[in-house]
């Protein structure tokens, strides 16, 4: 079926010049752009559009407004979409969920004839036996269990950003009081962010064909007009941000607000904050209240007003309050014909004999009476009807009344939105006259305003707007503003608004009433919880799974007080609410990840290996060369004649000050106080409990001046520790990470010297210049410090240059090897060498328990020197006869054991590889591991466990190449 | 380091300066501030990237700049005594050594001396400030290479930086020499408020290897803003 649209009329937001399609489950819809696909649906006639979670009952548009869980529907693969609000795109692919084989025919909605079955709490109750069957049950709980499906497959790549603001102001909802707390906000001086979750402000006015009234700028306007206004008079004003399609879904300490718009995460820290929330329709409580065809009066209007869509051809309005009066006046100015209005007041004062007017505003009633709405006084029992509403059945003082209406709309007195409230620490009462809760204590930099404060009225939202816009700016510092007169209008209009008659919550007559429509949790599911114990509303919630469906108890909060305040025999109050807790609307894990802001660090040679890197590795945030030409070429030309590696991501801390070498002392379990200037000394770091957290070199450069070198990936660690040690202390020590400053190369190999003597008039024999060396002087023309020092076991020269200076420096020492046979080498190269050497590295070939002992750094612990980090740790390790635990080892054939890999002896497992790899110079496969059995002499055999069979190696303690170190100090 | 020529110059190996972002620049055509200097002087079109920071934003590599980092406690006062006082978020106006020099406030333990030198391609360029500092009783250490400074510049060029950064760079929050560190586009910045020709202008100090990371975020942010690469020449004022 597809359904006419109603005329169109001045506040619709589709073009009805320009058609586009879609597809629902294969069947291709008419839309019109500004359509949502909800209200497209709608106008194509579809009634069913999803099916509940435990029941699978089938389920319509509900309110329109994104806020409960009837529409979800998986849009272009996205599952739990909700149609109400998505805009209708030209192409998409909109599919059912939560339904097999078909929306129309699910096999699962038969749990509906056995709900006997399933009471509340029935998956803590059955299941468990017999025992064997649990691997059927659970394969089939899961597989029926959720909602939606996500293709593990699928490699989505969402676009999605974060933007930071900041504001004086900050107000969230943008109805008539937000609106104009923003502008009062505005005009006192403040910055000022609107959060409006709906595509434009202007709230309930919107939709709205009558006349406004309460502030001279919209007085007289009809409601959308008036809407339209309010979004003019904001655009204006350069202070103020408005961010519609914004859902603001946290509050959190600061303040900070975090709302989300399509891929958008925003991040809103704020002086002050005002919410302007207002109040929502939530459902009644009778039997099959949850059918196709039942939906939030609002929602039947927004859908006739904005998107000319009748929800069907007769409606019945169901409310316990005016402001469904005032709904249904809407929808007949709308076009949709109204069979009659059921009002549930009165009940109460009925039986007791009190005479009550209904509605409290005598034009409402003349209004109706001139519509020629039948108006019945009465508690709605039940919606009939099979697959969607055809009749409502009443229960009236005269007896039942079955109306035959194809809609019901559902208007009862709108419930305060103090979700976020309860987040920012605000709290919440229950107020017997409106039956809702509304806002107690709020913190001091919030402010609520409008319907929120559960006072209904255009006046007094008006007032309350201006008020809060100018006292949240006062607070933030704008004292042109005058709150105090403003506070004054506003009490006088709340006084102004009649109070409302609003009777206790009816539970009504039997049948499926449902309390949570996400979750399918019904009255009767509670009654028996309360049976069974469960008289707590936080114990309830989380028996029953109330409130905690998608919508996150926006349909069922109060609702859920209020019946379990009813059947225990408490007050709301006592009962309260659920904890509300961020996100209050759903968001996508994407969206709160925000876009991958991990940045690459590249080296002042990056460019320049470009054309000779085959193969690249990300090392921490570091992108360097993995291999440039072949790892074979590399170490041979390293081995054999020169070689050159980028090693700038070295960590490069420069030490300055009288206290410095002292500093250097305490901080490692070796000396650097009596470090001559102009050498070079290898450090290990322990941490208090004496565990060796990095290691390097210190350089000295000057009396008080020293160049520290870590690890690439404990460079900011370390630089903490530095700073940690330092804080407090009265030494006189400068800390500066020079590390982007430095570029460094490392060129190795026996004709380094020759290459280096190119480009340098410094004296760089062994003489001038032997091993543990430090230098300072020109390189290329440029200024540089020369490390004599070499972790790959040749002759070596660490050199450190400015990085604006690194390319060039880098190609002035590749030309003058040219004639050497100089080759790039990398970081895999590089790995291979040191292993041949046994050179260890931090963090591979030790663990976060391994002392300086174990690893083979005895030698580097004085403890005749004063006290140092970790010294109690390495005394107590020496004390308990600890031994090196870091062995190196052969294997006897080409396989090089993963690392990690089990060393066995005697079928006992001792130890682990820490490093292993094919040396091509060597021709063997080597490796170094970790063993808990020492002391291991040298060649003793071990096991190696590699995938599945045993590795046969034997333990080699000295350097696998030059061990005498002859080579390196040469 | 000490700073002399040695054989390398007569062996004909004269020393090249290059911006962190010089292959990028390379590969757009620009033309370099100086031969031995390769920061962009302009990218081909000096007035298109002059109006552009007019009505626009322009991004430019600013530089090669003089960065001397000083430290110690209050360091802030102990500057006062060579002019170069202030309060921590600040930027300060002085000179050194006969240069007009901006103290950045970045802490109260840390400062940051920045200048354009005389000859952009010197590698001692660095040498007489240095000097100068030391004889007030400072120990510098040189960060010319080590920090990148990028300047965004123009009417849209908050509007660009605030899709980025978590700092509030509204005016009344940033005002005209004024800095803040944070984060822009996850990547650790100083960014500091240097107006020029009345034209909101932003200096972003990064870690040079950071600096195309930086670069290429601020380009893909700023593309719905109008932003551009300009060069130095574009920019009212010079490079600092």
């Amino acid at each position: 079926m597809v359904a006419e649209r109603l005329p169109a009329g001045p506040a619709e937001r589709i073009d009805r010049e320009r058609q586009i399609s879609f597809t629902f489950d294969g069947r291709t819809i008419q839309a019109h752009p500004g359509d949502t696909v909800g209200s497209a649906l709608a106008a194509a006639g579809v009634q069913t559009i999803s099916r509940s979670f435990k029941y699978h009952r089938p389920r319509g548009l509900l309110c329109c407004a994104g806020r409960c869980p009837n529409c979800l529907v998986d849009i272009d693969g996205v599952p739990s979409v909700r149609a109400c609000v998505t805009p209708a795109r030209d192409g998409q692919t909109v599919r059912h969920q939560n339904a097999w084989p078909s929306l129309g025919l699910d096999i699962m909605s038969l749990t509906g004839r056995f709900d006997r079955f399933l009471p509340i709490g029935f998956y803590y109750k059955i299941f468990h036996r017999p025992r064997f069957m649990w691997p059927l049950f659970e394969a089939v709980l899961r597989r029926v269990a959720g909602l939606g499906r996500i293709d593990p497959a699928a490699r989505p790549e969402p676009h999605v950003r974060t933007r930071h603001l900041h504001a004086d102001v900050t107000v969230i909802g943008g109805g008539a009081a937000g609106c104009l707390a923003a502008l009062e906000a505005a005009a006192a001086g403040a910055r000022v962010v609107l959060v409006e979750e709906g595509e434009e402000v202007g709230g309930s006015w919107r939709a709205m064909q009558a006349s406004v009234d309460g502030d001279a700028r919209i007085n007289g306007l009809p409601g959308h007009v008036a809407a339209k206004r309010l979004a003019e008079l904001l655009a204006e004003h350069p202070e103020v941000e408005v961010l519609t399609g914004t859902t603001a879904f946290g509050v959190y300490e600061g303040p900070l607000v975090t709302a989300s718009a399509e891929g958008t995460l925003f991040r809103i820290r704020t002086r002050q904050l005002v919410l302007a929330t207002g109040a929502a329709e939530v459902p009644a409580l009778f039997a099959n209240n949850d059918l196709p065809g039942v939906m939030l009066g609002t929602g039947v209007l927004k859908l006739a007003r904005q998107y000319g869509v009748a929800a069907g051809r007769r409606v019945a309005v169901v409310t316990d309050d005016d402001a469904g009066w005032a709904i249904a006046d809407e929808l007949i100015l709308a076009g949709l014909k109204v069979a009659a209005i059921v009002d549930a007041r009165g009940g109460e004062a009925r039986r007791s004999g009190e005479e009550r007017t209904v509605p409290t505003d005598p034009a409402l009633a003349r209004q109706a009476a001139e519509s020629g709405v039948e108006v019945i006084i009465g508690t709605p029992r039940a919606a009939a009807g099979r697959g969607r509403v055809t009749a409502l059945i009443v229960d009236t003082p005269d007896g039942q009344r079955r109306l035959a209406v194809d809609v019901v709309a559902v208007s009862n007195r709108p419930e305060p939105v103090t979700a976020l409230l309860a987040q920012d620490g605000g709290t919440r009462r229950f107020d017997p006259g409106s039956q809702r809760f509304v806002p107690a204590r709020v913190p001091d930099h919030l402010h609520v305003a409008g319907a929120i404060e559960g006072v209904a009225g255009d006046r007094h939202a008006c007032a309350a707007g201006i008020h809060a816009g100018r006292a949240a700016a006062s607070a933030a510092g704008f004292h042109n503003a005058d709150p105090d007169s403003a506070a004054a209008v506003r009490e006088r209009e709340r006084r102004a608004v009649s109070a409302p008659q609003v009777d206790p919550l009816s539970l009504g007559a039997s049948g499926k009433r449902f309390l949570c429509l996400c979750e399918d949790v019904t009255v009767k599911e509670v009654e028996q919880g309360i049976v069974e114990g469960f008289d707590d509303l936080e114990m309830m919630k989380r028996y029953s799974t109330l409130t905690m469906g998608p919508c996150q108890g926006k349909m069922c909060a109060g609702l859920a007080s209020c019946t379990q305040a009813q059947l225990t025999g408490r007050s709301p109050d006592e009962v309260g609410l659920t904890t509300s807790r961020p996100p209050y609307q759903p968001v996508a894990l994407a969206v709160i990840a925000g876009p991958n802001e991990t940045p690459t660090r590249r080296t002042a040679m990056h460019d320049v290996n470009r054309p000779t890197t085959s193969r690249w590795v990300d090392l921490g945030e570091w992108t360097r060369p993995l291999i440039h030409r072949g790892v074979a070429i590399e170490c041979a030309a390293v081995r054999e004649r020169v070689g050159l590696i980028d090693v700038s991501t070295l960590g490069k801390i420069e030490l300055s000050g009288p206290d410095a070498g002292e500093f250097l002392d305490w901080l490692h379990p070796n000396r650097f106080s009596d470090l001559r200037q102009g050498r070079v000394r290898y450090r290990a770091m322990l941490d208090e409990a004496g565990v060796v957290i990095d290691d390097g070199t210190v350089a000295r450069l000057g009396p008080d001046r020293f160049l520290l070198t870590t690890a690439t990936g404990t460079l900011d660690a370390i630089d903490q520790w530095l700073r940690w040690w330092l804080a407090g202390t009265d030494r006189r020590v400068a800390v500066t990470n020079v590390t982007s400053e430095l570029a460094a190369m490392n060129l190795a190999g026996p004709r380094a010297r020759e290459v280096l003597a190119g480009l340098t008039d410094l004296d760089v024999s062994s003489t001038a210049m032997p091993y543990l060396s430090a230098v300072e002087g020109p390189v290329a023309g440029v200024p540089a410090v020369i490390l004599r020092i070499g972790f790959v076991g040749e002759l070596g020269y660490e050199i450190h240059v400015p990085a604006d200076y690194g390319a060039h420096v880098w190609d002035a020492l590749m030309a003058a090897g040219a004639g050497h046979g100089i080759e790039p080498f990398g970081v895999e190269a590089q790995r291979i060498l040191r292993l041949e050497k046994q050179h260890l590295i931090v963090s591979q070939d030790t663990d976060a328990l391994s002392d300086p002992i174990g690893a083979g750094l005895g030698w580097l612990v004085k403890l005749d020197k004063p006290d140092f980090v970790g010294r109690a740790a390495v005394t107590e390790a020496i004390e308990r006869g600890a031994q090196p635990a870091l062995v190196g080892f052969m294997v006897d054939e080409s396989t090089v054991p993963a690392e990690g890999a089990g060393m066995v002896r005697e079928g006992r497992l001792i130890g682990r590889v820490t490093s292993a790899k094919w040396s091509p110079h060597l021709k063997r496969t080597i490796g170094m591991a970790w063993l808990t059995e020492p002391p291991t002499a040298d060649g003793t055999r071990l096991a190696i466990r590699h995938e599945g069979r045993t590795l046969s190696a034997t333990v080699v303690t000295r350097p696998f190449y030059d061990p005498d170190g002859e080579r390196l100090r040469s | 380091m000490t700073t002399t020529t040695g054989p390398a110059e007569a062996a004909g190996v004269t020393p090249i300066r290059r911006s962190p972002l010089a292959a990028g620049h390379e590969r757009l055509g620009a033309r370099w501030v100086a031969e031995r200097s390769h920061w962009p002087a302009s990218y081909g079109s000096p007035e298109g990237e002059g109006e552009t920071v007019r009505s626009a934003a322009g991004l430019a590599d600013a530089g090669p700049l003089v960065k001397l980092s000083v430290s110690g406690p209050d360091i802030r006062v102990s500057l006062g005594r060579i002019g170069l006082g202030g309060e921590v978020g600040g930027i300060t106006a002085g000179t050194l050594a006969g240069v007009v020099v901006d103290a950045w406030h970045i802490a109260p333990d840390e400062a940051l001396i920045v200048y354009a030198p005389a000859d952009p391609a010197d590698p001692a360029a660095a040498t007489a400030g240095i000097a100068a500092l030391r004889a007030g009783g400072f120990a510098p250490v040189e960060q010319s290479s080590g920090i990148a400074a990028l300047v965004l510049i123009g009417p849209a060029a908050r509007e660009v930086l605030r899709d980025v950064v978590p700092i509030d760079v509204h005016p009344r929050a940033l005002p005209d020499r004024s800095l803040a560190s944070g984060p822009v586009a996850g990547i650790r910045t100083v960014v500091g408020r240097v107006d020029r020709d009345a034209l909101p202008s932003f200096t972003l100090l990064v870690a040079r290897d950071l600096a195309v990371a930086l670069w290429e975020a601020l380009l893909e942010a700023g593309g719905g803003h109008g932003l551009r690469c300009v060069g130095a020449d574009a920019l009212p004022g010079g490079s600092r």
